[in-house]
């Protein structure tokens, strides 16, 4: 069975993803807002689709928070979390 | 390196999307009298000067020879695009007269919405109607052939810019984009057709309920609803508390649903299933966003039950469960695919097959969620941007639509649909539904 993926390998994966929905935004660090980059409901289920497919983790079940949305890595501790929970 | 034969480095192939929307311009001609068209309508604070507007939207136009194109084909390889054999572009400017308040000069441009460009060189007007109050309507008209709807508003983000100085030439992948003819990949574009054709039956066999068209070439008729910015807010705080942090779409679009099912209710009318396909831009997602031009869209379709509707918590799980999936399923991507391979068809062809196909039910109503202006402008030649809001002519069928967007915080609703469809006290009833006070929370 895969190793869980660190909280730093998840902010990574999501920091490509993201950038790579912005490319005209370069400056997206893990701690840029997410609403101001403009992020809507189709890119974040872009978004929810990736990590369901790399991390096996679906972000559906649950409306996610204002607090796990903040930015890239706010989600990306709030994905470790998950899946420290579900072992 | 690809070969690409000389006559063909210049010419700028439509996609599949552009074709089916070639299509639905054609179907809604038939219907109507007037093609697949729509307007952005600017107020501006004060009253506008007509020769500059004149002088300004010519000079600009001029540098877009795309905007005096047409679509043709090329009969080597039967791929559509858009022949561009002027040098130069135009946009026609119209003055209105002018109206005693604003209720009258919005309802001057959206019946001048109805009727058709003069020649087929024409995709783009101006038109401006001065109101009594200190107040200007300018109504960018643009074929939906040539501009999707953040296209026309980048469109006219970069003529604002124009008209406040901004003298820096627009790159020619702009003024005259070039495309190729998406003539490759078959195995994938078949593939994606079955994908297409499965979701497509599945959502056909539901019979989903849909109001019957006028068949005296109707015209459009307009409601508008614009909430102010703390009822806007309050509407986002309830999207996000039902749908998650950020995912608006689904609750608006829940509204909608709402809106239409209380409709038919008041007729009497207690349908088991609605289905609503909704434009989504895909802009970002091709790296493109500077993109003017033609439709970067594709579609998503949600088919809500009886059940969906007994509140407003189940009908939000359910279009975020199917936009969810779809979006899991790459139909949006599958669509753009699929859609290629339709443009073998002539566009009257396209539309006689397609409205044989769909029984004539391509939906029970359009949907549209623009989320905030890409015209970032608020000043339009010296005039202050009060407030920006979409009047599309729906294509026909459904002839009927609710689209959304916001600007500068707050939220228009724009209800259209065909007179004689519904009535109007059932039009503005419908876009009044998204008042926070009249939305069932």
């Amino acid at each position: 069975m895969p190793a869980t993926p660190t909280t730093a390998e998840i902010e990574r994966t999501l920091l490509a993803e993201i950038s790579g929905m912005f490319p005209e935004n370069p400056a997206v660090t893990s701690a840029t807002p997410l609403q101001a980059l403009g992020l809507d409901s189709l890119r974040l289920f872009e978004l929810f689709v990736l990590i369901e497919k790399q991390f096996g983790l679906s972000l559906l079940d649950s409306p996610l928070t204002r607090e796990a949305l903040e930015n890239v890595a706010s989600l990306a501790g709030h994905i470790a979390a998950r899946l420290a929970t579900k072992g | 390196m690809p070969l690409t034969l000389p006559y063909r480095r210049n010419r700028c192939y439509l996609t599949g999307v552009d074709w089916i929307i070639g299509t639905l311009d054609c179907m809604t001609r038939r219907s109507t009298g007037a093609g697949n068209t729509s307007q952005i309508l600017l107020e501006l604070e004060g009253h506008v000067d007509e020769a500059r507007l004149r002088e300004t939207v010519h000079a600009f136009a001029s540098r877009f020879p795309a905007l005096s194109g047409q679509p043709a084909r090329d009969w080597l390889n039967l791929a559509p695009y858009w022949k561009m054999d002027r040098s130069t572009g135009r946009c026609t400017v119209e003055i209105l007269p002018a109206q005693s308040n604003s209720v009258a000069a919005i309802a001057t441009l959206c019946r001048a919405l109805n009727t058709p460009f003069p020649t087929t060189h024409d995709h783009v007007a101006f038109r401006l109607v001065q109101s009594g109050e200190d107040r200007s309507f300018l109504g960018m008209v643009f074929d939906h052939r040539l501009f999707d709807a953040r296209g026309a508003e980048l469109f006219l983000d970069r003529l604002a810019a124009f008209a406040a100085g901004d003298a820096t030439p627009a790159p020619p992948e702009l003024t005259r984009p070039v495309r190729k003819p998406y003539l490759s990949d078959w195995t994938a574009k078949f593939s994606a057709g079955r994908n297409i054709n499965r979701a497509l039956r599945a959502c056909a066999d539901a019979r989903p309920a849909c109001l019957p068209i006028p068949t005296d070439r109707p015209d459009f008729q307009y409601h508008f609803e614009t909430l102010d910015v703390a009822q806007s807010r309050h509407l986002t705080e309830i999207a996000f508390a039902l749908g998650g942090y950020l995912v608006k779409m689904p609750y608006l679009l829940a509204l909608a649903v709402q809106a239409v099912d209380h409709l038919f209710a008041e007729r009497g009318h207690t349908p088991e299933h609605y289905l609503i396909p909704v434009s989504i831009d895909r802009r970002s997602a091709r790296a493109d966003s500077q993109s003017l031009f033609f439709n970067h869209i594709s579609f998503l379709h949600f088919l809500l039950t009886r059940h969906d509707l007994q509140s407003i918590e189940n009908l939000v799980q359910s279009i975020t469960r199917q936009m969810y999936e779809q979006t899991k399923a790459r139909l949006p991507e599958d669509f753009e695919q699929t859609l290629l391979l339709m443009r073998i068809l002539p566009v009257g062809v396209l539309a006689t097959f397609s409205q044989r196909l769909f029984s004539g039910n391509f939906g029970t109503f359009a949907f549209s969620y623009l989320g905030e202006t890409a015209c970032r402008t608020r000043q339009f030649l010296g005039h202050r941007v009060m407030n920006l809001v979409h009047t599309p002519r729906v294509s026909t069928p459904p002839g009927l639509g609710l689209f959304v967007n916001e600007f500068d915080g707050r939220i228009n609703v724009t209800a259209a649909s065909l007179e004689g469809l519904l009535s109007p006290d059932e039009a503005a009833r419908l876009a009044r539904h998204f008042q926070p006070a009249n939305a069932q929370i």
